[in-house]
């Protein structure tokens, strides 16, 4: 009787023992871990991410318990401070999602120590697949907080049967687009020829201006606090060029993004991330709703006459918010599953990205893309990867708050420049009032 | 049927008995219990818990869709309303007629103007994604496919994070728009394309008051340029001429409805849907659906067909899952469109508890079962300890201990009183068999005197018998009957004849018959004389013995 006993007990204690095991296991498909996320691939738009998260659900995620749950999508400029509101549980703001996309800096506001370090989840071996620019890009400190899954750059959109219009009545070309100085005169050319139109919106026109301002041999641009030395003349002199076109009217600051006012027809090119390529329509659509094609055109940003062609590396990574050891293993593994080789490519070609991959890198030469504008865009992205010098973006910690009150700033100014400038005012003077403005922020 | 050792009717321990009947009641008592939970409705079935739960999951989820659409449709009532109205004014006010709005992009402007700032409001207040009006007009009737382009404003929230009030134009004037706070949409459009609006020619076709009852749903259907897809909520604007302008109404878009519709829930994966239209079937392209508010959401992947379940469930079964669901129809509309909204957990789920629950009852039984044999166990060694100690001191007749029982104390008690008692009736018994034993030996004594005397008598006569007479009375012996014998015998044992017929049962006349028989066949004359006779015989026979123990 009491070896009975004692049998059963024992059994009892290995039985409930191996279910607290498996409880605690951290991956099971028959007890899946849902993961919510917020991304930045294609809002209100199509989104390859989503369908590649629908995929990954089907598979890899079905066969290891694991549900990838989009609850937002935003924009890489927006979604630091709806993270930072969430994160702060801002009334009306989604629950902070547990995966999710966002720059280096964002990380840093969001408190690196509540982000997941994917060097914990990655062997050396595996993350030397990875392109080492890219990882160092993700990193807060010695934590790699923001894991690369795809890179932009930025790069010059032009719509391709307006440009070719205007090209053949001015007597210009796309060569004329390859630096600045001859970028700023088409864009002169093109305000007078259409009647004052802007020739080009610019989503990100400070980088256009450290780029120049780089090429020209400015250093130290940057103060500790993580904002301008205003005192640099090469930098103010690099400001200045770009104001100058804006006081003109030749060139805006876009309303949001460039691509919408290609596609509206207030202008004939925008610069913007080479993922915007993923929002580009393919006709131009007036307001007395006549439409015509766009065929649009890639060319890499223009560079400082004389100089190398400099070229920014942009874009958002993943990050993981630090919860349960099992959703930090179900982060790595959609993690390891997008940057996949033969999958990150797929999925950077259809989004306007740089794989992250090395290998995926090598193979874009070869891959088959959905449209010409596609094509163009890559043909100009490997051309960059070849012959330009990679820039990071800065990565201060409340920078970008800055930038888009910069932003803000310039659209509300750059109506009444271009009038002023219409009724005779100096260039220079309206320029020196944007100046001034971007000294204002602080 | 092999009975319990304590239910045999065998002789066995007092322990097993004990162990089998309190085993029995433990036995009887558990059973009692839960037969008494399960009516109670404490135990219910897997099926009937998932049937319980999902069909209470479906009634939340069906009444706060309907709730939802019937602020909508308020909302729209409005819409529609304060459009016609504004249109109206517009119209008097430039001293026209609606027609007169097509091919003009100043008053295509200034109507979009007007009725910019309803619509943005209605947005705003509406539980939705997304507000439009399309206007029956065209700002360019001369271009290309003209006859399906209509102008109006469709707005939507940009985001689903609601303390952001963010719009984006996703039709209409862009200048207008940006002008408003409202940037384009990425995929923006000036105009609508009626053939991408669900069910236009006959929402159009079809237009009636009052718009309490005229409110529509669409269909679900792709936005155009984008991958999300949407319902739309219609509403017909109808000017007090009876003139139709227009549509409007609201978009509630697939990700709006994942979002504001995820159900609260105690189940771990759940889904709930809501298709247009039919009931027996459950397919992704023409449903939307959401998960639960822990995040907790995974898209139905394509049809699923459904079967009866049993217990009110029903199975959805597609081609890579499948589902356990309860359906419920719901009615949103005046029109008589059906809606049915299911709500459902993913078979797996259904599985494991099933699995679960076999492996809660095993164990529970196994408990019970051991609880049962141990208490058993237990109590039975508990309770028959302090008897078998008592028994063994039984044993020992140690009546002075204390047991700890009250009944075998007092057993203690009446033994060691019976003890005391059977030992006074021993004494009493010894010193009486002493007496006897002492009246015995005096008896004997005395008896022997007797014998001795008589010895001495017949040795003293022996002389006087005639030795042929006594040789007649020795032959004489051997002719006496069986009766004849035993009656001499009790003569010579000293035996009157009144003894003898009290020993033997025989008349005194049948013994006197006898005696004289006894005379007769011994040839004596009387008792004495045989008793003489028999006391020589006895003499010579014990002489004779002694001899050949001599020799």
């Amino acid at each position: 009787m009491k070896k009975m006993l004692s049998l059963f007990l024992a059994w009892l204690m290995l039985w409930t023992g191996l279910a607290g095991c498996c409880e605690q296991g951290q991956l099971s498909p028959n007890a899946p871990v849902t993961l919510t996320m917020w991304h930045v691939y294609g809002e209100q738009a199509d989104s390859p991410m989503n369908r590649l998260i629908e995929e990954f659900n089907k598979t890899v995620g079905a066969e290891k318990g694991i549900i990838i749950n989009v609850t937002m999508m935003s924009n890489a400029s927006q979604i630091g401070q709806k993270l930072l509101d969430a994160q702060n549980e801002v009334p009306g703001v989604p629950a902070m999602p547990d995966l999710f996309f966002c720059h280096s800096s964002n990380a840093q506001e969001l408190g690196v120590s509540n982000l997941v370090n994917w060097n914990d989840l990655f062997t050396r071996e595996e993350l030397s697949h990875y392109v080492a620019d890219f990882l160092e890009d993700g990193k807060v400190g010695d934590t790699l907080a923001v894991f690369p899954v795809s890179k932009s750059t930025h790069v010059l959109y032009v719509a391709g049967v307006q440009f070719e219009r205007f090209a053949r009545d001015m007597k210009v070309s796309y060569e004329d687009l390859s630096t600045w100085e001859g970028f700023f005169a088409v864009a002169e050319k093109y305000h007078a020829w259409s009647g004052g139109k802007p020739f080009c919106a610019l989503d990100y026109p400070l980088r256009c201006v450290e780029l120049n301002a780089l090429s020209n041999g400015a250093e130290n641009f940057y103060t500790q606090e993580g904002w301008y030395n205003f005192q640099n003349p090469v930098f103010k002199e690099s400001w200045m060029e770009f104001a100058r076109a804006i006081s003109k009217g030749h060139i805006v600051v876009s309303d949001l993004y460039s691509n919408t006012m290609v596609m509206t027809g207030e202008v004939i090119s925008g610069i913007g991330s080479s993922a915007s390529i993923l929002y580009y329509n393919d006709v131009v659509t007036y307001p007395d709703n006549t439409t015509e094609p766009m065929n649009l055109q890639v060319l890499p940003l223009p560079r400082t006459e004389g100089k190398d062609l400099l070229s920014t590396l942009a874009g958002v990574g993943l990050c993981a918010y630090k919860t349960t050891e099992q959703k930090a293993e179900a982060a790595a593994v959609f993690a390891r599953y997008i940057t996949e080789e033969e999958r990150n490519l797929a999925f950077v070609a259809s989004t306007g990205y740089m794989p992250v991959n090395k290998g995926s890198f090598d193979r874009i030469k070869d891959h088959v893309f959905e449209s010409d504008a596609y094509r163009n865009l890559y043909t100009t992205l490997l051309e960059v990867n070849e012959t330009a010098v990679t820039v990071r973006e800065p990565a201060f910690a409340g920078y970008y708050p800055k930038v888009y009150a910069l932003y803000d700033g310039l659209r509300q100014l750059q109506p009444n420049l271009a009038e002023r400038y219409a009724k005779g005012e100096d260039a220079e003077k309206l320029a020196a009032e944007t100046w001034e403005w971007f000294r204002s922020i602080e | 049927m092999k009975l319990l050792p304590g239910f045999a009717g065998k002789r066995s321990s007092m322990r097993r008995k004990l162990f089998a009947y309190m085993f029995f009641l433990a036995t009887l008592v558990l059973t009692l219990l839960l037969s008494g939970l399960v009516l109670l409705g404490q135990f219910t079935g897997t099926k009937q818990k998932t049937y319980e739960t999902l069909d209470f999951q479906a009634e939340v989820f069906s009444r706060q869709i309907q709730a939802h659409v019937e602020d909508l449709a308020v909302m729209g009532i409005h819409l529609s309303a304060d459009t016609t109205k504004a249109i109206e004014r517009f119209l008097t006010e430039n001293h026209m007629v609606f027609s007169q709005i097509n091919d003009s992009e100043e008053r295509v402007e200034g109507i979009q103007r007007t009725v910019f700032g309803i619509l943005k409001q209605k947005l705003l207040e509406a539980n939705c994604s997304g507000a439009f009006i399309v206007l029956n007009a065209t700002v360019n009737s001369a271009a290309e496919d003209a006859a399906h382009s209509r102008t109006g404003l469709y707005l939507q929230r940009s985001s689903l994070d609601y303390s952001d009030n963010s719009i984006l134009l996703y039709r209409g004037l862009s200048e207008l728009g940006k002008e408003q706070k409202a940037m384009p949409h990425r995929k923006w459009r000036l105009e609508f394309n009626t053939h991408l609006f669900p069910d236009y020619a006959r929402l159009m076709d079809f237009c009636e008051l009052p718009l309490a009852r005229a409110y529509r749903i669409s269909n679900i259907f792709t936005l155009p340029g984008t991958s999300e897809r949407a319902m739309l909520m219609t509403l017909p604007i109808i000017g007090s001429d009876g003139l139709v302008y227009g549509l409007c109404g609201f978009e509630i878009s697939e990700s709006y409805f994942r979002h504001i519709f995820s159900q609260p829930s105690k189940l771990e994966h759940a889904l709930f849907v809501m298709n247009k239209g039919c009931e027996g079937i459950i397919n992704h392209a023409d449903s939307f659906s959401c998960g639960i508010t822990d995040g907790y959401y995974l898209s139905p992947d394509g049809a699923y067909k459904a079967s009866t379940f049993g217990s009110g469930l029903t199975l959805f079964r597609g081609g890579t899952s499948s589902y356990i669901g309860v359906t419920k129809e719901v009615s949103l509309c005046k029109n008589g469109d059906s809606f049915f909204v299911t709500a459902l957990v993913p078979r797996q789920d259904y599985d494991r508890w099933i699995l679960e629950d076999i492996i809660r009852a095993v164990l529970l039984i196994l408990l019970l079962f051991t609880a049962t044999v141990g208490c058993s166990y237990f109590f039975t060694r508990r309770y028959l300890s302090p008897i078998k100690r008592g028994l063994e001191r039984l044993k020992q007749k140690e009546y002075d201990s204390y047991s700890g029982v009250s009944e075998i104390d007092d057993l203690f008690a009446f033994l060691a009183q019976q003890d005391r008692l059977n030992e006074e009736t021993v004494d009493a018994m010894r010193r009486e068999n002493a007496n006897m034993q002492i009246s015995l030996e005096e008896m004997q004594t005395a008896h022997s005197e007797t014998v001795r005397q008589v010895e001495r008598l017949a040795y003293s006569r022996k002389d006087e018998v005639d030795p042929d007479d006594y040789e007649d009375f020795k032959n004489g012996l051997k002719f006496l009957t069986e009766r004849e014998r035993e009656i001499l015998d009790l003569y010579i044992a000293g035996k009157t004849v009144k003894d003898i017929v009290e020993l033997t049962g025989l008349k005194e006349t049948t013994v006197r018959f006898h005696n004289r028989n006894i005379y007769t066949k011994l040839g004596v004359h009387s008792l004495k004389q045989l008793l003489r006779f028999c006391t020589i015989l006895q003499q010579e026979e014990g002489n004779r013995g002694r001899a050949k123990t001599t020799e």
